[in-house]
């Protein structure tokens, strides 16, 4: 049984703007899914939805979030404080807007541990120290006296996680963790998530617009245009036969490859399309897509697409 | 490119020092930059690869004569910058231009992008008035923008339009070199690629050059003619594109190939050699200052550091082990 299924979850403002589009989608005990989106596509709009977080302008308008057999959306704000950071927990891109500057590392954990778990004293520290050995920091005693500024970035995000991880949550929402990192502490990150899901079983939803982070990382991928997704698949599947055309204008877009898709012509946005979000960009721009929008084809099993192109003849229309 | 193109730019021996405060009263110099030497040739993209701190945006801003080094000597054309006359000093100011990373920071939001543009122009050109509005109608449209955006305001631009409204006045001054700081960084990976197109076809149009500072291996190799890795300050490699993959790196080099995650390798990326993080300027090892993370290093290199040597024509190298 998946540990989190989404079901036709839409999210928009009280004026009747819709962002986030009837989405829908699993992650199974012990799994890394990985959402893949550029800025404005509304994947870190899904993580804050799932946590209830949203910016007062914007609201669930429908669906379900079911977790662990209950379904979010309708959890008391009482009931979802305790959930959040025990059963569920998040980390950002900025560590250090996410840590308390005027509070040394200890007290920050200590806190989570005493609130969700009234553990207090000697054991809270016991484990404390335990965890951050296991997120790989090597001198524990040392990094807990310290304030939040004095440490690296690849420091305060081992700090993160280590914090989100202490209550030994079911799931970990990780909200472009390593975009602010270099290259070389981007990998120590990402191989030590691999490690955690792995040793742990932690079920971890990934966000990302970084294609080469997902590829190595992620079990599955959501493709996400425009506040919907356009593409699912496994991470093999994805990255040997890219469907929507908006993916593989993704995957040649990145540099060094091939261009092989000519540039898409534009229309005004000002003009709203009824149909498909992405016909504006889109190299086949089908005359379907104008007025209608397109749903979910499977081309094969696990592998869906969001585009008229695959209608019929599954994987064999797909050009890539 | 060719085999008699002259350096645009020289940086000789530069040495850049900040100081910080510790504490309340105590300032501890550090070295932005150690000893950087280096040519932009005629015609050539030359990469500056790095990760945040190695000094790569301080020698961009050196190279534009934002900051003065404090040793060492900038030469613009084969003139020291230092010791230029005024007259020289404006006449090649205009030649040495910037796009940076954040395109809403560079545009004045209070400006039309008529004005954005106008401006840098006429100052450049006082006698041209009658004919700047077609120069930069014809300016936007080679970067892809149609006059319509000449009454909008930045904000009412998105991020590659900026971008791209950058590029145009950079264009304007007609420069020889100019210096790019980060600039696809901040845009969606579909924009990146339309950017970095438009930088090679107004390269090859106006046989620029460009100092392409980045910290995106991809992006260096997708358009750089040369490459040259900073670490804390100094220069650690210094290659060919065309030599990539083909000669024996410097440990960080080949520590920043293998940790990359490339999404369309046939294998992970190999991390079993990376650990720790860049030591901070403030505490500069003793010896090479990539020492205590490098796998593959020697008692000498705890010693004392290695000079930038040519190993192969074209190719420089800062490594004891090499």
């Amino acid at each position: 049984m998946p540990i989190l299924e989404v079901k036709n979850l839409s999210v928009g403002s009280a004026d009747g703007r819709v962002i986030l589009k009837n989405l829908s989608f699993f992650l199974e005990q012990g799994e890394i899914l990985g959402i893949l989106g550029e800025s404005g596509s509304g994947k870190s709009l899904t993580a804050l939805s799932l946590l209830r977080l949203l910016p007062a302008n914007l609201k669930i308008l429908s669906g379900e979030i079911l977790f662990d057999g209950k379904d979010l959306v309708k959890l008391s704000s009482e009931e979802l404080q305790h959930l959040r950071g025990k059963d569920i927990s998040i980390i950002f891109q900025d560590p250090l807007s996410s840590l308390n500057p005027v509070l040394k590392v200890e007290e920050q954990l200590k806190e989570v541990l005493h609130h969700h778990l009234l553990i207090k004293g000697d054991t809270a520290k016991a484990l404390i120290l335990k965890t951050l050995r296991e997120v790989g920091i090597s001198d524990p005693e040392f990094r807990l006296k310290s304030y939040p500024h004095e440490l690296s970035g690849g420091l305060r995000q081992r700090i993160m996680i280590a914090m989100s991880i202490l209550c030994a949550p079911k799931l970990l929402i990780a909200d472009e963790p390593t975009t602010a990192l270099d290259l070389t502490l981007q990998m120590q990150i990402i191989e030590l998530l691999k490690e955690l899901n792995s040793k742990l079983g932690l079920s971890i939803l990934f966000i990302t617009h970084d294609l080469g982070v997902l590829r190595w990382l992620a079990k599955r991928i959501l493709v996400y245009y425009q506040g919907q997704i356009v593409e699912v698949a496994s991470t093999e599947k994805l990255f040997n036969k890219p469907c929507h055309p908006y993916t593989q204008l993704l995957f040649s877009s990145y540099p060094g490859k091939e261009k092989a898709l000519p540039f898409s012509r534009r229309v005004d946005v000002a003009d709203p399309i009824r149909g498909c979000d992405f016909w504006s960009r889109c190299v086949h721009s089908c005359e379907r897509g104008l007025v209608q929008s397109p749903p979910f084809f499977e081309v094969e099993p696990g592998h869906k697409v969001r585009c008229f192109l695959y209608e019929f003849n599954g994987l064999s229309n797909c050009r890539s | 490119m060719n085999s008699t193109a002259y350096p645009i730019v020289e940086v000789k021996e530069v040495t850049k020092q900040y100081k910080v405060r510790v504490g309340l009263f105590r300032k501890v110099p550090f070295y932005a930059l150690l000893k950087v030497s280096l040519a932009i040739l005629e015609g050539e993209i030359h990469g500056i690869l790095g990760e945040s701190g190695c000094g790569k945006s301080t020698l961009g801003r050196i190279i534009l004569d934002l900051e003065k080094p404090d040793w060492g000597d900038v030469r613009w054309f084969g003139l020291s910058v230092r010791n230029l006359s005024k007259e020289n000093y404006k006449s090649l100011r205009p030649k040495i231009q910037a796009v940076f990373q954040d395109s809403y920071a560079s545009l004045n939001p209070r400006l039309k992008i008529r004005d954005i543009l106008q401006e840098p122009y006429l100052l450049n050109y006082p006698h041209h008035k009658k004919k700047v509005a077609e120069i930069i109608r014809e300016y936007l449209h080679r970067v892809g923008l149609s006059e319509d955006y000449l009454d909008r305001y930045p904000h009412q631009l998105s991020g590659g339009q900026r971008q791209r409204v950058a590029l145009a006045r950079a264009l304007l001054t007609k420069p020889s070199l100019i210096v790019l700081d980060e600039p696809t960084s901040a845009l969606d990976m579909t924009i990146q690629s339309q950017i970095l197109q438009l930088l090679k076809e107004l390269q090859s149009q106006y046989n620029l050059s460009y100092l392409l500072i980045t910290h995106s291996l991809p992006v260096a190799l997708e358009i750089a003619d040369r490459i040259t890795v900073m670490y804390l300050g100094r220069i650690v490699e210094s290659f060919p594109r065309t030599l990539f993959n083909q000669v024996r790196h410097h440990p960080y080099t080949l520590l920043l190939f293998k940790s990359y995650p490339d999404p369309f390798a046939d294998t992970p990326p190999d991390i079993s050699d990376l650990s720790g993080e860049p030591a901070s300027p403030l505490n500069r090892p003793v010896g090479c200052d990539f020492s205590p993370r490098c796998p593959e290093v020697a008692e000498i290199c705890f010693k004392k550091h290695p000079l930038l040597q040519d190993r192969e024509p074209l190719h420089k190298i800062a490594c004891w082990k090499r």
